[in-house]
């Protein structure tokens, strides 16, 4: 497949210090990228700098096989859809959509008909003369994504573009928006730090930390063999046991009773929660000294001592070879 | 309950309302003054005041001062706050860039004298040797103005500027716009309704203030303030009508022109404050 | 670069002029550098700069006090609380500053003769208060929009009496707000010439009144000193002011002070 956008060795440092640390990553074609990791890992930087925006300090970008490295924000085939949705607040909505093609040369006639396509697939067309002031968060941040695509980029930047509207309307706006980028077969780069909405969205999940790529994979592969404890804990659902090993918690049972064969660990049930409709229980390890939440039976109650078990078999360790892309 | 919430509002506004009836009281007296010259309503003194080649000559030229002294206090102003903001940003550049606001209108006129008069320390040094205080063209007034003003603009300006989203200029860039849709599309939107409100209170003021022309301006012509000043304490008081209506018309001008401008950004600010 | 740059600019149209002042202040007369008090001290023998100093100062305050109640309560209406008419209202409270000073001071003056008030300072401190209430009023709104609401329910959540309320929340946190009021006032006040004029009829004699004639005279040390006054009272008020607002309980700027 044709890689749509390659960087390599990508660093970039400011005053306070070195906040991207020898990035190297592509995306393919029509493929959506789904960058995680925890606030203040480098992200947005990272978003800024594919954009032009910033520059990086070492390192090159090519975006379709065109060097990239040294073209401003205004010359690179790139959109950017921000945080908040950032209308322009003077301008209607059918100003809003169409504002990049004022720096495009074609017709009118071609402008007012790609205008009307895009207002139709962000599924508002009656509100074309009405004011932002009018809309509401998450048709706002629709129109925002319109103004962007508009454009044909050939790279798409989302930097956390639901985060901003509240949860029911986040799930949605996930799906819509990961269907229209299908639809469109566009290559999109999607920053969050929600490893669910990542998992959602992406075709390809980087787990970003520290200014750097922990891992890049499947959402699978990296839910399921998480590289290092720290991908693990941010992302898996996995028990880390230590550095080196950790436990899928579909494989973690609850038992009353030691049971000889077993691997367990000693701990005490203190509530229950409910999470999407079942039932989990927050139990509290005594020699670990830590929470773990797990499924529970509804035979068991608050205040029970109880063991996590397990089989020694379900003990994985992670592969600390990182893998390349 | 309910009727105190409704209330207390109004409560708190009347000693500022009971503070309008003044101006208020003023503006009203000035008026029928000006159509009771003599106890019975008559529009002659109006007409009076048209013929009157002073008073046309007075206004006309009030007009440019006021104008000139708003627009370019306006524009230096802006260019100064977008092109500073770093330095303004710090307590020592912002008072000091406010310090001509210590003094009063009439301290900066003495400064443009004692500068730009005949024989002042600057003037000396101009091309032509010629003075630009006591001036027919009104230069005098006008660089006074513009030395108490452009602070003033600064004033009203920098938080427009220290609060501003700077994310809309990187928008713009991504999407494609050049500097200059960066400065009309994601910073004027925010900065003109302010600039607008700012250069209506300089506009209204420069129009029809009495302190500045009457220490730089020149003999003739006069500004009007000087002009209906004269009519108002002139020895009888066949004159005093004509001062009432000179006001009352400056106050018309100046009243049409604000509410034109005070509905456009009044349209324009709804849109930002609650669009964003 | 852009520092450098903005110091220059500042340096040519703000500081010398300004510099050029004080230093003909400080020397005798046709002379740039031979030090002299010359000026201060006639400035300080002139009777009546004294007492139009004092004057100013008696104007000055009463003027502040008013604008700040005035400013300060419609300033908490227009910010806190919705009400018909609200938007007439705020553009009703700018109206002072742009109708003409010398139209409103005209209208007022015949008024002010009938009931006594021409000639006196009362007269002229009312009359103060067209160009200055409106910035009050102004600055107090926007005090009281940043401060929002729910500090004050805070405290009356927690059983404070509105007086405690404004005392202990209000008042410390709109500290930033009084200062510019305090100040802004009160340079205002003390650079009306005009309508002191008019309204005082050259009974009330202010600062302003003292230097109009003055400039008349030729001597520039003089007028420099003089000038020089009128950016000092403004400073030498301003502080008086925030000393007595430190005797308030709580608004200290080191706030460690224990409330118990």
């Amino acid at each position: 497949m044709n890689k749509m956008i390659e960087i390599r060795d990508a660093t970039k440092y400011f005053d306070a210090g070195e906040v991207l640390k020898d990035v190297s990553f592509s995306v393919n074609e029509g493929e959506i990228f789904s960058v995680v990791g925890p606030s203040g890992g480098g992200k947005t930087t990272l978003l800024r700098c594919l954009a032009g925006l910033e520059t990086f300090s070492a390192g090159e970008i090519s975006i379709d096989g065109d060097d990239m490295t040294h073209k401003k924000a205004n010359e690179r085939p790139v959109s950017l859809v921000f945080q908040e949705p950032l209308l322009f607040p003077h301008m209607t909505i059918r100003e809003n959509v169409g504002y990049g093609l004022k720096f495009l040369d074609i017709s009118k006639k071609e402008k007012r008909k790609r205008i009307d396509d895009f207002l139709n697939i962000v599924g508002l067309p009656e509100y074309e003369n009405r004011y932002p002031r009018e809309l509401s968060g998450g048709q706002k941040q629709r129109v925002a994504l319109a103004r962007g695509l508009i454009l044909s980029p050939k790279l798409l930047l989302l930097d956390e573009p639901f985060s901003s509207l509240d949860r029911k309307l986040r799930e949605e706006m996930r799906r819509w928006v990961r269907r229209l980028l299908k639809e469109k077969n566009i290559t999109a780069v999607f920053v969050t730090h929600d490893q669910d909405e990542a998992m959602q969205v992406g075709d390809v999940i980087g787990v970003f930390r520290e200014g750097t790529f922990e891992q890049i994979g499947s959402p699978e592969k990296v839910y399921e063999s998480p590289q290092t404890s720290e991908v693990a804990r941010f992302f898996g659902d996995a028990w880390v046991i230590d550095e080196t090993r950790f436990i899928p918690k579909r494989n973690l049972s609850i038992e009353r009773i030691e049971i000889e064969e077993k691997v367990q660990w000693r701990g005490i049930i203190e509530g229950a929660r409910f999470v999407k409709g079942y039932r989990f229980m927050e139990i509290f390890l005594d020699d670990e000294k830590e929470h773990i939440m797990l499924p529970a039976p509804d035979d068991f109650h608050t205040g029970e001592n109880v063991y996590v078990s397990t089989d020694a078999s379900n003990i994985r360790t992670f592969q600390q070879n990182r893998e390349e892309r | 309950m309910k009727l105190s919430a409704r209330i207390k509002p109004w409560l708190l506004l009347t000693p500022a309302l009971l503070f309008l009836l003044l101006p208020l009281y003023g503006l009203w007296s000035a008026f029928r003054l000006s159509v009771y010259p003599d106890g019975k309503l008559t529009g002659q003194v109006y007409v009076r005041l048209f013929s009157h080649s002073d008073f046309l000559l007075s206004f006309l030229y009030s007009l440019w001062v006021a104008a000139a002294s708003t627009f370019l206090s306006l524009l230096i102003g802006w260019f100064f706050t977008r092109a500073f903001v770093p330095m303004l940003e710090r307590t020592g550049g912002r008072l000091t860039v406010w310090l001509p606001m210590v003094f009063p209108h009439f301290v900066w006129a003495y400064l443009v004298l004692l500068l730009f008069q005949e024989g002042g320390l600057v003037s000396g040094l101009l091309p032509g040797n010629r003075a630009y205080a006591n001036d027919p063209e009104g230069i005098g007034i006008i660089l006074t103005y513009m030395g108490k003003e452009i602070p003033f603009v600064i004033l009203m300006l920098l938080p427009v500027y220290l609060t501003r989203n700077r994310l809309y200029d990187d928008l713009t860039e991504t999407l494609g716009g050049s500097w200059f849709s960066k400065i009309r599309d994601a910073e004027l939107p925010f900065v003109t309704p302010v600039l607008i409100e700012t250069g209506i209170i300089i506009f209204a003021f420069t129009f029809g203030a009495y302190e500045v022309p009457a220490l730089v301006g020149a003999t003739f012509p006069e500004m009007l303030s000087i002009l209906t000043f004269d009519w108002f304490y002139s020895g009888d008081w066949s004159e005093r009508p004509l001062a009432f209506a000179a006001m009352v018309f400056l106050t018309t001008v100046i009243g049409v022109i604000s509410l034109l401008l005070f509905h456009f950004i009044n349209k324009m600010r709804r849109n930002i404050t609650e669009g964003l | 670069m852009k520092k450098i740059l903005f110091w220059i600019i500042v340096m040519l149209f703000i500081i010398s002029p300004v510099g050029i002042l004080i230093l003909q202040s400080f020397t005798s007369p046709g002379s740039w550098t031979e030090f002299s008090l010359y000026g201060w001290r006639g400035l300080f023998e002139t009777a009546r700069l004294l007492e139009a100093t004092g004057t100013s100062l008696i104007i000055g305050f009463f003027v502040t006090v008013i604008n700040i109640a005035v400013g300060m309560s419609a300033g908490k209406a227009l910010a806190l609380y919705t009400f018909q008419g609200k938007t007439a209202v705020d553009t009703l409270f700018v109206m002072p500053l742009l109708v003409p000073i010398l139209a409103i001071t005209f209208g007022v003056h015949i008024a002010m003769i009938r009931i006594g008030l021409a000639d006196t300072a009362l007269g002229v401190i009312l009359i103060h208060l067209v160009p200055t209430a409106p910035y009050s009023i102004r600055i107090f709104r926007n005090g009281y929009v940043s401060l929002g609401r729910r500090m004050q329910e805070q405290a009356e959540t927690l059983g404070a009496s509105a007086g405690r309320t404004f005392f202990d929340i209000e008042l410390p946190l709109l500290k930033p707000s009084v200062q510019s009021v305090i100040f802004l006032t009160f340079v205002i006040s003390l650079s009306q010439y005009v309508i002191t004029s008019i309204i005082g009829g050259g009974t009330v004699v202010t600062l302003a009144m003292v230097y109009f004639p003055f400039l008349d005279s030729a001597d520039t040390t003089l007028i420099a000193a003089f000038s020089i006054w009128f950016a000092v009272l403004p400073l030498l008020f301003y502080i008086t002011a925030g000393a007595a607002f430190r005797l308030l309980p709580y608004p200290r700027k080191s706030g460690r002070r224990e409330l118990f």
